[in-house]
């Protein structure tokens, strides 16, 4: 999941950093109030980035004799709040960066978004609206399944633009030359089959581990935790909102969003932005685009959704085995 | 013989045991004990490179240029200025001592399989030349990358970042974060290890083990920060970070660097 | 059984093990006396294959021991059972759920049907005197209650080496004395025992043969006790450590 350099444009990557800012921001700020609370946080979180790298480089195995490894996001955002983790991950991914070359210097905006923010907000969120109902389990098991997998899609969206929006005059791709229409279903079927599970299964296992051991080690959620999530959710969805309006990648004047722009539109714009002009091949053939992603589909559905679909059977899947499986051992024990 | 009345040995336990182990290709836990013998192994390298005063440069120059140059090579079309950069970063390793040069050259062809493995397929969607050109762009900035790594230790790395002003949190999180890598590194090193000892034959709740390794790890990581804020608390610290900047001289070397740098800057725009 | 010749190691540039020349032979009830950061544990690791020699043949039963007779799982696994390591941390010993759980964790991977795995874990906490920490989690135990289900989850194992890094430490004189006897009496049984201690005193009337380190790293007294015995000179020295 670690985008190396050179695979994102350097104008995507100044564009994850733009979108990163203000979490960020709103995270050292948040955590500051947390710390005042608690003044142990501070430690707490520098050996917490410390256990989120050590997550990250440990492998775990896979059937089939290969190995993964977990994020940890959503595990982190569970045990710390997800504020706390996000600024962890963010510094552990920083020193990935810097001083093991894992995950590119440019694109740790782009990391950063995938890892920091997206796994660990999407996680909790669904972790605390399971929590509501007394599955804390399952909550953070669907949490880190669909928070890896739509950190996973949003990986796959950033490399797959990459050939669209950044051509040479011959249309050859100057960066990640994998359309939507390879990218979204390779990362998709990697995430979907293998490593969402290993990330759902490692985070519910140490959860239960912490809760059982441990259990006043996990974070809870101010006085009302409802509100709480609403706040953050508002947030979330400010910030989503922010980089909708950001995009495409800063590159295209505010007059189109994104996505609504067909071949004839996107000449212009790019051009207008300084880039040299010159009609993508694909484009030229006659591909316009559809709203909100391109028209490259799977059985009819567009892939990004048909990812998504994916995701939510695969849940529901799961949400029945589990079911089925915790009834069964009830009655043994 | 005197504590001999009092202890009955099962017999089990006073037999010899016949086990003979089932075949499973399984070497996981070896493999990540080797990688973290290999994180450790880096902590205690780069402190001696340290102490090596032959390329002290200004680690915040270096950063920049770094950035800059990854900027450039990643923004370039034209061959002969990738070119350019590779000369002069391969100029610059050939002035480390060898075995900092060394270290740099092993990575390139493990860098290289990746950046194959990634692009080769998209030989069907577009020509050799777009291939060559994203391979040799890559590698390139991956060799820039690992100079700068194999040139700056943890602790310059930490002066940049103050020298970027980030927030005193931030810094502060880092600072801690080193230190606990190293001491976190250990333990699970040492945890993996009694795992893989007591590993004699087949796990079937191999996550189950592995991840109460990291629910461990994380129990002792919050018990530790307790610790050590009250240790903090002690020493009289009130909840405020602040960090004396240290302003590193320039010397001739970064100045020559900077005009390079500056120079690249300008090559790439004509 | 196990054989050193001309063993170096170093974590570092600098050596913590330096020209061992040692050979242990089955049934041998083995300690090793030396100063702190002399390289007992760096030996003990090495004897498990934790770590290999930078320099020098280490064998085990004619067998060389190496990075290469590793990969080989089966290898592995046997390595693992006939040779049990309490290492001398316990705290990085010990990560399941409950103690039951942790003793039990062997003997289930070696495919012993249920009720034999829970003969041996209660037979080995009998042994401990520790059947009230049973349900325990062994993350809240003390640390000299950590120490005893570390040997018993060891023991679980039952190997025909037992190997412990200063086992006697931190634990109470009755703790202490019970150990000793498990050591005495699996010593009896014909398994081979190699230890380590500060206390010389206190097993010298156990133990078969000394071997003392020095903090250049190196051996510098190898000899059966009832050598040791004979020399009061040596008694002193070794009680004096
Ligand atoms: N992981 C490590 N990395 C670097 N050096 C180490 C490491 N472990 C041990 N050493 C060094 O190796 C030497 C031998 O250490 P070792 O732990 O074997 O000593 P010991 O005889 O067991 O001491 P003690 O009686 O204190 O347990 C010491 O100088 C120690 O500093
Ligand atoms: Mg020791």
């Amino acid at each position: 999941m670690h985008i190396p350099d050179n695979y994102l444009s350097p104008q995507t990557c100044i564009t994850m950093f733009v979108a990163m800012a203000p979490v960020w921001a709103i995270s050292v700020s948040k955590v500051k109030v947390q710390i005042k609370e608690k003044k142990e946080t501070v430690p707490l979180l520098g050996i917490a980035s410390s256990l989120s790298f050590l997550i990250m480089m440990f492998n775990l195995p896979v059937p089939g004799g290969t190995t993964a490894h977990a994020v940890g996001g959503t595990l982190l955002a569970i045990l710390l709040g997800p504020w706390a983790a996000s600024l962890s991950i963010t510094v552990a991914l920083l020193l990935q960066a810097l001083l093991f070359g894992d995950g590119g210097i440019l694109a740790f905006g782009a990391n950063a978004f995938n890892m920091a923010f997206i796994m660990p907000f999407v996680g909790y969120f669904i972790y605390s609206f399971f929590k509501r109902f007394n599955q804390e389990k399952i909550g953070a098991f669907i949490g880190a399944y669909v928070g890896i997998n739509l950190a996973a899609l949003i990986v796959a969206v950033e490399l797959g633009i990459q050939p669209l929006l950044f051509q040479d005059q011959g249309g050859n791709p100057l960066y990640a030359p994998y359309p939507l229409s390879i990218s979204v279903p390779a990362m998709a079927l990697t995430h979907l089959l293998v490593v969402g599970w290993v990330e759902a299964i490692f985070t519910v296992l140490v959860f239960s581990f912490v809760k059982k051991v441990s259990p006043n080690s996990i974070y809870l959620a101010g006085n009302h935790p409802q509100s709480n999530v609403k706040k953050m959710l508002s947030r979330f969805y400010l910030i989503i909102g922010g980089l909708a309006v950001l995009s495409p990648l800063g590159l295209l004047a505010s007059g189109t969003a994104w996505g609504e722009w067909s071949a004839s539109d996107i000449l212009p714009t790019l051009t207008q932005n300084g880039l040299k002009a010159h009609m993508p091949a694909g484009m030229a053939h006659g591909l316009d685009f559809k709203p909100f992603l391109p028209d490259y589909s799977l059985f009819g559905v567009s892939l990004p959704l048909g990812y998504i679909f994916s995701a939510f059977s695969a849940v529901i899947i799961f949400i029945i085995l589990f079911k089925l499986v915790t009834h069964e051992k009830s009655k043994i024990s | 013989m005197k504590n001999q009345k009092y202890l009955n040995m099962p017999d089990w336990l006073s037999s010899p045991e016949n086990y003979s182990p089932v075949k499973q290709k399984n070497t996981f836990l070896q493999q990540n004990r080797g990688r973290l013998l290999n994180l450790l192994s880096l902590f205690s390298d780069k402190t001696e490179t340290t102490s090596q005063p032959l390329n002290r440069q200004n680690s915040f120059i270096q950063l920049l240029t770094t950035i800059t140059l990854i900027l450039l090579t990643s923004l370039s079309r034209n061959i002969s200025f990738i070119w350019i950069i590779y000369m002069y970063q391969f100029l610059q390793i050939a002035l480390l001592p060898k075995l900092n040069m060394l270290t740099i050259l092993k990575r390139i062809p493990i860098n290289l399989v990746f950046v194959l493995l990634f692009i080769l397929p998209s030989f069907f969607l577009t020509d050799a030349k777009t291939v060559i050109f994203f391979v040799l762009k890559t590698n390139l900035i991956l060799i820039i990358v690992s100079y700068f790594m194999n040139t700056n230790t943890f602790f310059d790395i930490i002066i940049v970042l103050k020298k970027c002003y980030f927030p005193d949190i931030i810094i502060f999180i880092i600072d801690i974060t080193i230190k606990y890598l190293k001491i976190l590194s250990e333990s699970l090193y040492a945890m993996t290890s009694a795992m893989e000892l007591r590993s004699v034959g087949v796990n079937r709740h191999q996550y189950q083990s592995l991840s109460n390794l990291f629910g461990s790890l994380y129990l002792k990581t919050k018990s530790t920060a307790l610790e050590m804020y009250s240790a903090m608390e002690a020493r009289g610290f009130t909840g405020n970070y602040h960090f004396t900047r240290t302003k590193q001289r320039l010397n001739l070397s970064d100045i020559t660097q900077t005009c390079i740098t500056i120079f690249l800057i300008t090559l790439f725009f004509n | 059984m196990f054989s050193f010749s001309n063993i170096r190691y170093g974590y570092t540039d600098k050596l913590s093990l330096n020209n061992i020349n040692l050979s242990i032979k089955k049934n041998e009830f083995v300690c090793l006396l030396g100063p702190n950061g002399s390289g007992k544990s760096t030996l003990f690791k090495l004897l498990n294959g934790l770590i290999y020699p930078s320099d020098g043949q280490y064998t085990f039963n004619d067998q060389q021991i190496n990075a290469h007779f590793f990969k080989n799982s089966v290898n592995a696994k046997k390595f693992h059972q006939q040779v049990g390591f309490v290492f001398q941390n316990s705290d990085v010993q010990l990560f399941n759920t409950t103690v039951y759980d942790e003793i039990a964790f062997g003997p289930r991977q070696m495919g012993f049907p249920e009720p034999e795995v829970n003969k041996r874990v209660i037979d080995c906490l009998t042994l401990l005197n520790i059947n009230k920490l049973e349900n325990r989690v062994p993350y809240h135990l003390s640390g000299g209650e950590k120490k005893l289900v570390a040997i018993a989850s060891v023991l679980s194992l039952n190997p025909d080496v037992l190997v412990l890094d200063e086992p006697l430490t931190g634990l109470t004189a009755q703790a202490q004395e019970n150990i000793i006897s498990i050591m005495q009496g699996l010593h009896n049984a014909g398994k081979t025992i190699i230890m380590s201690t500060h206390n010389f005193t206190q097993i010298k009337d156990y133990v078969t043969r000394f071997i003392e380190f020095s903090e250049n790293h190196t051996i510098v007294l190898d000899a059966p006790t009832k050598l040791v015995l004979t020399n009061s000179d040596l008694m002193v020295h070794l009680a004096s450590m």
